[in-house]
């Protein structure tokens, strides 16, 4: 039994939710005017720049990995 | 049932009535009829973290990246739901109907008493407390503030005698202690720079009060302008009362009480205007110098002379996101242009074939049925809706 995901898989995902998360807290965003959407805004957006940074950490290893390689 | 089996039992055979209701309250066991109030959200969220484990555990078993994708996905989303869930919130218009009544009672009082003198709030050097918020009306239009030995003294009392006057809890007091508690700190260790720049975004997107609030500074006054606040409907009825300009609506005042903490001196508010739709809101304040009189007499270089926009617009950090998406953005297309770069020079392929066709069983693998035009147009997305959200917060300074 292995986990099906490679980690560019979850790169991918992580990179795509990301972007959902990240689009969705800026025009949620007070800075824009009041919306009336009963979600706690500072801590979506926390998560999503949490799962962006994690994104950019598995760039990091893959840039890591190529230059190993070569 | 059961109790009521019992009730009926006992009625057949003559019991007293009392005897048979002290058996079926008896029985009657409160926790037992506790009813379990689940909400949607709550439901959802659990449905998602089992439907999301078991996808997971079923994909391991089987091998399947689908499903893999499917749980994750649930899973992640429900973690999501579990943790934006937001404080409780209360209808507007229990709002508006809770803030106006002690006011006007306040009013009714004042009037009553034929107090003419202007609210005072006063700073912690005359409260016993320095977390308290206390405002002292006078009797007289030209009243005196008492020593702070005195207030130090009654703080407790109503009335003054000499000075004849009133000392009062302001209507924003607690708001005040709520901006402390948010700020993680008290007024009264911080000076007014420190309001100034912080009281922006307390009340814009910590606690999203009102959607734009600008202060500005001058000697010893200082002016506020706050847009569509969430008080705009007390406004409207508490601006036909005669001490609102003097006390405040709950959220000039509880600025009022941030002021004369932070500054240490007494402040009044010396102006209330309210555009006409009620969308605008500015209120003047002035910090008085000495205590024995209201003559203001604030050395200049103490306070800040120039204009203070919303400092927060400069910070860096309301731009992350954006920065961030860009960032995201401008990694995917690079990665995009080398494999194209890398596919073109070594292996000859035609940009066409490239983007569109599979990448199965080739060296630069992008996952199951992932082409090289979906990183493009993930990438592309994310690097525009980047930018168009920085330039969209840069436009707004």
């Amino acid at each position: 039994m292995q986990f099906p995901l490679s980690f560019w898989d979850i790169s991918l995902w992580l990179a795509i939710t990301a972007i959902i998360l990240l689009i969705t807290s800026e025009l949620i965003s007070p800075y824009y005017g009041k919306s009336k959407i009963p979600i706690n805004k500072q801590k979506l957006r926390n998560a999503a720049l949490i799962v962006g940074i994690l994104f950019l950490v598995t760039v990091i290893i893959r840039v890591y990995e190529i230059i190993i390689s070569t | 049932m059961e109790s009521r089996d019992v009730f009926l039992k006992k009625t057949k055979k003559g019991e007293s009535n009392m005897e048979t209701l002290r058996i079926f309250n008896k029985q009657r066991n409160p926790e037992a009829r506790k009813k379990h109030e689940t909400s949607l959200t709550k439901a959802a969220i659990w449905t998602f973290f089992i439907v999301g484990s078991v996808a997971l555990l079923t994909s391991i078993v089987y091998v399947s990246s689908i499903l893999t994708f499917i749980g994750l996905g649930l899973v992640f989303w429900g973690a999501l739901l579990l943790y934006i869930q937001p404080e409780q919130y209360t209808k507007k218009a229990i709002l508006d109907a809770t803030v106006i009544p002690p006011i006007a009672t306040l009013n009714q009082i004042i009037q009553e008493l034929d107090y003419k003198g202007k609210a005072i709030y006063l700073p912690p050097k005359y409260l016993k407390d320095p977390e308290a918020s206390k405002i002292y009306i006078s009797k007289h239009k030209d009243g005196k503030l008492p020593k702070p030995e005195l207030t130090l003294k009654h703080e407790n009392q109503l009335f003054f005698q000499n000075p004849q006057g009133i000392l009062l809890t302001p209507p924003g007091t607690q708001l005040s202690n709520l901006f402390e508690k948010r700020l993680d700190t008290s007024f009264a260790k911080t000076d007014l720079k420190y309001v100034t720049q912080n009281m922006p975004k307390l009340i814009v997107e910590d606690l999203e009060i009102a959607e734009n609030i600008e202060i500005e500074t001058n000697y010893n006054t200082i002016k506020i302008r706050i847009t569509n606040s969430t008080f705009k409907e007390a406004h409207k009825e508490d601006n036909k009362l005669y001490v609102y300009p003097s006390i405040g609506c709950p959220l000039s005042s509880a600025i009022a009480c941030a002021l004369t903490k932070a500054t240490g001196k007494p402040v009044t508010i010396e102006n209330m205007q309210q555009s006409e739709e009620g969308k605008i809101l500015e209120a003047t304040y002035r910090i008085l110098g000495k205590t024995e009189t209201f003559l203001p007499e604030i050395k200049p270089e103490e306070l800040l002379t120039e204009p203070i926009q919303l400092q927060i617009r400069k910070r860096f950090l309301p731009n992350l996101a954006s920065l961030l998406l860009t960032a995201i953005g401008s990694i995917l297309l690079t990665e995009v242009a080398w494999v194209t770069f890398y596919d073109m020079t070594l292996w000859g392929k035609d940009i066409a074939v490239i983007f569109l066709g599979s990448r199965t069983g080739e060296a630069i693998s992008l996952g199951i049925g992932i082409k090289i035009i979906h990183h493009f147009l993930i990438g592309l997305a994310s690097f525009l809706s980047g930018m168009l959200t920085y330039l969209r917060r840069r436009s707004k300074v």
